[in-house]
């Protein structure tokens, strides 16, 4: 296993994507600190990291499946490895581990940003809306690391069902733009059975803002607690689902 | 060193491979020879434990299946085509799979690959790519290698350099199973072919045992060929033209010469007709397909 890990980590640095996603973060972080308001809340929401970080994970973690495939190297992988379930893990603890590295890299950037570009050095123990900044970024980051866990599973398994990267990308991009507002609407439609609707998967990508934010309650109809072991959930699902479609697939 | 018994593999509900059954030794080279879909990958592929099967694949008297590849560990393999990551140089391809620097310095050195091994594999041509493919196959000296075409998109000069790397190994013990549709190549280094039609083994001979499998024609020259095509025509003795030669049956030549000799008719040149390995495949799938019919 530690050899699989190795190996793939070391094809993943050699990649450029790698870089690309980590460039494309920063990039989308300090378009965000131009042009939106500067206050504390942008440096809570890690100057929009959060929800950019696991769309760039749906990306990447495709990307990553699928050219194992597309180089035929997929069938060296499989037979030189005795179990697939190695592979799959390999390659997700990876992609998990590149989450882990851009959101470290989020929060360095956010506050080079916003002492940089804001002029501001904000005490992080300054109480906003009855919590400091630094327990609200600790959630916040609590949040995108499970909704990154939550997007590493889904991209591993729609690569294995949809087999087109692009589709995968484009999904990824829907659910993350579009996913909250489409289960309310879910919800709002059939308010009858909203009590079973709450649980559906779109509703998970509220993690990213909920735990720092409790109002949010009353749009996603899930407490904090629910709305995590949804998500754990939701990516042990996934992940599973992924892997079984991954043995099946023929080479 | 590889037990295939009794192999079957289904795709759908079409039998790809049925029964195939074959043991390679030691240092031995066996050929894998067929027309295109015979079954010549899908075997290879089983061989890898990367499909389903029924009947035993054993590498070294343990057992290969799709979920347990642990006797695999000392096979290498190039299959289609070569596993290569573009991303990373040649020697970083190698390096990942690689257990001695010593064994990858070699390798690059025999496949004379030292211009651009440490340069992107993206930019490789098609057989620097096959190349690498090769040299990750040999990687470990494994004691099985199995590999699927590998004189695509090689020029001579490095097709006789994989053809002696081919035959070090195999003096070494490693024993290789090959497929290549370049017969006159695989017959240099084979010492067994396994003659695979619609799935099935037709024939399993070692190489010196075909050339007795068709009758060769003999060529004849003669002082006066058209004297002598009248004599074979009016002693109804089968016979065809070609070039400045009659190309007559071995089974006629004692009764062609008595002919001959009787009206005369010094006999110039009298040699044998070598088919080649290439003429005794289609020679032989041909009368299968006739047997067929």
């Amino acid at each position: 296993m530690i050899r699989s890990l190795k190996e793939e980590i070391y094809k993943f640095i050699h990649q450029k994507t790698s870089l690309y996603g980590l460039v494309a973060l920063v990039l989308l972080m300090i378009y965000s600190a131009l042009t939106s308001k500067t206050n504390a809340d942008s440096l809570i929401s890690i100057f929009g990291a959060i929800e950019w970080i696991p769309i760039i994970l749906i990306a990447i973690g495709s990307a990553f499946f699928a050219m194992e495939y597309s180089n035929n190297t997929i069938l060296l992988l499989l037979y030189k490895n005795s179990e697939r379930s190695e592979i799959y893990i390999a390659k997700f603890l990876t992609i998990l581990l590149y989450g882990i590295v851009l959101t470290a890299t989020a929060i360095i950037t956010a506050f080079l940003l916003s002492i940089v570009l804001q002029s501001r050095q904000y005490n992080l123990f300054t109480v906003i809306a009855g919590k400091t900044i630094l327990i609200q970024l600790g959630l916040n980051i609590l949040g995108m690391i499970i909704y990154s866990l939550f997007a590493v599973a889904m991209s591993f398994m729609l690569i294995m069902l949809i087999r087109v990267n692009a589709v995968v990308i484009c999904i990824g991009l829907a659910w993350g733009f579009f996913g909250a507002s489409l289960s309310t609407a879910l919800m709002k439609t059939f308010p009858t059975i909203s009590n079973i609707l709450k649980w559906n998967p779109l509703n998970m990508v509220f993690i990213s803002q909920q735990l720092s934010k409790p109002y949010y309650y009353r749009v996603s109809q899930l407490s904090n607690s629910q709305l995590i072991m949804g998500t754990l959930f939701y990516s042990l699902f996934f992940a599973i689902l992924g892997y079984l479609l991954f043995r099946q697939r023929r080479v | 060193m590889l037990i295939v018994d009794k192999l079957n593999v289904f795709i759908g509900h079409d039998k790809i491979v049925n029964q195939v059954s074959f043991n390679i030794k030691s240092g031995e080279v066996v050929g894998l020879i067929g027309p295109n879909g015979a079954g010549k990958t899908t075997i290879m592929k089983t061989i890898l434990g990367l499909t389903k099967f029924t009947g035993e694949v054993k590498v070294n008297n343990k057992k290969v299946t799709e979920t347990n590849h642990h006797a695999l560990a000392n096979v290498g393999a190039l299959i289609e085509h070569p596993a290569i990551y573009p991303f990373l140089t040649g020697r970083q391809n190698l390096e990942l799979y690689s257990q001695q620097s010593s064994d990858m310095d070699y390798l690059i050195a025999a496949l004379e690959m030292n211009n651009y091994i440490d340069t992107k594999a993206s930019g490789y041509s098609l057989g620097m790519k096959q190349k690498l493919g090769i040299a990750i196959a040999f990687l470990n000296t494994p004691q099985l290698i199995i590999l699927d075409e590998p004189m695509n998109g090689l020029d001579i000069e490095s097709t006789i350099k994989v053809r002696q790397l081919i035959d070090c190994y195999a003096k070494n013990g490693t024993a290789f199973l090959i497929s290549s549709h370049i017969l006159s190549e695989l017959q240099k280094v084979m010492t067994r072919a396994i003659l695979i039609n619609d799935g099935q083994i037709i024939m399993n001979q070692e190489v010196t045992k075909f050339n007795h499998l068709i009758q060769q024609d003999y060529k004849v020259m003669t002082e006066n060929n058209s004297l002598a095509e009248a004599v074979l025509e009016t002693k109804k003795i089968n016979f065809a033209r070609q070039d400045n030669y009659l190309l007559v049956k071995p089974q006629n030549l004692y009764q062609i010469q008595d002919e001959l000799l009787k009206q005369n008719i010094h006999l110039r040149e009298m040699s044998p007709v070598t088919a080649d390995f290439e003429q005794i495949v289609v020679n032989i799938l041909a009368n299968q397909r006739e047997q067929h019919d």
